[in-house]
């Protein structure tokens, strides 16, 4: 029965044999890669994606720290992304994503009938009114003397919570001034701008702040300037 | 930027079959093959963006390659800190019948034929090669691979993927003609 099988013919010298080759593919072994071995793999694969990013983001973090103000410029000109490479839309496309939520609500409050759910310039009466109707208690100051003058307030929804939105006129100019608490390290004031909205942001005491007008982003940031200064809740 | 989910794992995994079976039979220890298996998997991912070829049999290849490299550093560290690697003569080779053949690619009726023992003799026989003539006759015989691809994955040049797959042809025929010769068959 195996006679056929042992013609294992010694005197065929050349390359090509195709009679021991089908000897070979039909008795040797194929091993079959186990389950274990798939789904060890397909975890192994997601683990070392996951900490490769989270290096690369972190020596993002550090790039920014040092050269914002580099990026701040470039951003203006819309070169940011290439400067520092793929990586940076990353980062940029989370900023950007908040920037564009911010831009949308101050763009819907400009064409709104009711931008204000609280009219005063009064922050005793402006910084009260949020009380019971949000989770903090935002830092509320008029500068009317400065050229800034707080016109009301109402609620917003940002960055997926609801947050205070202030209102300050500047000459015919709506800005609207957005605040709510982070538990991200402080920042200083870096700019950006969308659809024409100039947008000033920054972080410090534990709150997040942004402010978005169409005034030239140099008198925004005169208000920054004012509220950063004035602590005084 | 993260390389893409998918498209790794879409050209990759696919090969994880041959991955492991050229691991096994390189390494010749089960769990040493999945540990082999896995590091090129994650070698692979970290060199993907370098590799341009589009192809599906590109990408086997390039894998192999890289599993190929693996098993020798393998096997390397194991040597040095003096493990000893284990022959395997495991269940894997207990086919009772038809049914349990390997995967393999040819249905012909002689394969049903072969006997038990025959078929773990051409085993033994192949896995106790010295490991070059293993590996080309692992990928020629059994993945089927293109002499020009057997030569970039074994970086030789491909005269001496032929005449190394001659001369392992010729080790083999002449370790089975005395064993089937030992067992009673006509030659």
């Amino acid at each position: 029965m195996g006679q056929k099988k042992a013609t294992l013919n010694v005197n065929m010298q050349s390359d090509q044999d195709p009679e021991f080759s089908r000897l070979l593919s039909e008795n040797v072994t194929q091993y079959k890669a186990p389950d274990r071995l798939r789904r060890r793999i397909v975890e192994s694969l997601e683990e070392q994606r996951r900490s490769s990013w989270r290096g690369s983001m972190s020596n993002i973090t550090e790039y920014i720290r040092g050269h914002w103000q580099t990026l701040a410029a470039a951003a203006a000109t819309g070169v940011a992304a290439t400067l520092i490479g793929s990586h940076m839309l990353m980062v940029t496309a989370y900023g950007d994503a908040l920037t564009q939520q911010v831009v949308s609500s101050h763009i819907r409050s400009s064409v709104s009938t009711h931008p204000i759910d609280v009219a005063s310039s009064d922050r005793h009466t402006v910084k009260p009114w949020f009380v019971g109707k949000l989770d903090y208690s935002p830092q509320v100051q008029d500068y009317v003397t400065d050229g800034f003058e707080l016109v009301g307030g109402r609620l917003d929804y940002v960055n997926d919570r609801v947050v205070a939105a202030l209102v300050y006129k500047r000459r015919l100019h709506m800005i609207d001034a957005y605040s709510w608490p982070t538990k991200e390290a402080a920042k200083s004031i870096s700019r950006r701008s969308q659809n024409g909205i100039n947008v000033l942001e920054w972080r410090e005491n534990g709150m997040q702040f942004y402010l978005a007008s169409d005034i030239e982003d140099n008198e925004l940031a005169e208000l920054a300037r004012l509220m950063r200064r004035n602590k005084a809740i | 930027m993260k390389p893409p989910v998918h498209r790794f794992e879409a050209i990759v995994l696919p090969h994880l079959d041959a991955a492991y079976n050229l691991a096994r039979w390189l390494v010749r220890d089960e769990h040493a093959a999945e540990d082999v298996v896995q590091e090129a998997y994650l070698r692979a991912l970290r060199y993907f963006d370098a590799f341009r070829g589009s192809e599906i049999g590109e990408a086997r290849s390039w894998l192999l390659g890289i599993v190929r490299n693996t098993s020798y550093t393998w096997l390397k560290n194991a040597k040095r800190s003096g493990s000893t690697v284990e022959f395997d003569d495991g269940a894997e080779l207990d086919i009772a019948d038809a049914s349990d053949l390997p995967i393999g690619r040819v249905e012909n009726p002689e394969a049903i034929f072969s006997s038990k023992a025959e078929r773990n003799e051409i085993n033994s026989a192949i896995r106790a090669l010295p490991m070059s003539f293993r590996e080309v006759l692992i990928l020629r015989e059994i993945e089927e691979m293109p002499y020009e691809s057997i030569a970039k994955i074994m970086q030789i040049p491909i005269g001496t993927v032929m005449s190394r797959l001659s001369r392992a042809r010729s080790l083999l025929r002449v370790a089975l003609e005395a064993t089937f010769r030992a067992s009673s068959y006509e030659s």
